[in-house]
């Protein structure tokens, strides 16, 4: 009885935080739980077309395309960059002359390309690669709410990257004028 | 951050509007120019059945025949289903029975929505419909006619789904985790905006 009466309060304290962060990044939610869903089949399922189809030549853009979906989706970080690898190796194929000015009039696929790839940057940590291709993205479709949400994430890696690395030279350069103090104590005691 | 209650899955023909309807649920607004999506977007919003909070998931699929392959792993464990369908384009009924095929083979449980898009576009009455309201029928499925624009229906959707979803809970006893109809079509009659359900 005594634990219900205090219930309300520490509900109340509890809950208030995490209320404000509600709405942030949906996007990230869905890479949280994206990352959650097992795929495994399916990726074995287009593992085995994609080596069936390079048997006989170049895998088709649509195997190519959907296999690397799903080995970016995977969470063993080797197929991550496997699956950057085909992604890439299909945009520069496609627009080897003007990889992002004539992109979309070309291929419509390659908006798509640009997204996974962005985002498979992303999650592999390389945000200076995930941010070149979402800005490209961006240049050619600038009403991509999706795209738009992404880059909004990927800066805010690069912000807090920045900051902590500020802050070990910020620190670095305390520790300096501390010992610069320090010695200038030790000296003026001499 | 709060966790799903219900996982609800879009699924449909591309450019039937599925990114909008789930615009307008998500953030009460019309979007205009949306762009066709990529791969899938995941959206949540809490709803409120009689006081008792119900956190919806949704996942948007792209409707891009090339996605058809992945949106397998969107709709795994969904608890319902809209299955999109453009009113101003009733070929694009087609699609419905491909997913609806697909959901009835491997998600049982999934609740199924044949959702109308467009409604604002066309007089919704004086539509050749009778067949796909009999095929509705017969797959246990609701219908419901929308207007991401006006708003008209949509509300109405995700609140029917919150409401079963409360309904099924306070009920456990009922072992098939289906939606019934029947219920649901009760509960529903205290939604305000008109023009949706059959």
């Amino acid at each position: 009885m005594d634990k219900g009466a205090g219930e309300p309060y520490r509900k109340v304290l509890v809950n208030l935080p995490n209320k404000t962060k509600m709405v942030k990044h949906n996007l990230q939610r869905q890479l949280d739980q994206e990352a959650e869903i097992d795929t495994s089949q399916e990726l074995e399922q287009f593992h085995q077309q994609f080596l069936k189809e390079l048997q006989f030549g170049t895998p088709s853009v649509g195997t190519t395309f959907t296999y690397a979906c799903f080995l970016i989706k995977s969470p063993l970080t080797e197929h991550k960059d496997q699956g950057i690898g085909y992604l890439r190796r299909e945009t520069i194929l496609i627009n080897i002359s003007d990889l992002y000015t004539e992109l979309l009039n070309q291929d419509p696929q390659n908006r798509e390309y640009l997204y996974f790839l962005s985002v498979g940057s992303y999650t592999a940590g390389n945000y200076t690669e995930a941010k070149t291709y979402v800005q490209a993205l961006l240049q050619i479709e600038p009403n991509n709410g999706q795209a738009r949400e992404l880059e909004g994430m990927i800066l805010n890696k690069i912000k807090d990257e920045g900051l902590v690395g500020m802050a070990l030279v910020g620190g670095a350069a305390a520790a300096v004028a501390v010992g610069g103090i320090l010695v200038a104590a030790l000296l003026k005691k001499r | 951050m709060s966790k799903v209650d219900v996982k609800v899955v879009l699924l449909g023909k591309h450019s039937v509007g599925k990114t909008c309807l789930v615009e307008r649920f998500l953030r009460g607004k019309f979007k205009e120019n949306t762009v066709a999506t990529v791969g899938a977007a995941f959206g949540a919003k809490k709803m409120d059945v009689n006081g008792r909070e119900v956190t919806i998931g949704v996942w948007d699929t792209a409707g891009q025949d090339r996605y058809e392959s992945m949106s397998r792993i969107y709709y795994r464990s969904a608890k319902a289903a809209l299955v999109c369908y453009d009113l101003t384009d009733l070929q694009s009924f087609e699609k419905v029975k491909l997913w609806v095929d697909e959901l009835q083979q491997n998600e049982e449980e999934c609740a199924i929505y044949i959702v109308g898009t467009k409604s604002d576009g066309v007089d919704v009455g004086a539509l050749p419909r009778r067949d796909m309201q009999e095929y509705a029928k017969q797959i246990n499925g609701f219908m419901f006619d929308t207007s991401a624009k006006s708003g008209d229906g949509i509300e109405e959707i995700f609140q029917h789904i919150a409401e079963a979803h409360v309904n099924k809970e306070q009920a456990p006893s009922d072992k098939s985790g289906r939606i019934n109809p029947g219920e649901g079509r009760r509960t529903k009659s205290g939604g305000c905006c008109g023009g949706s359900a059959e």
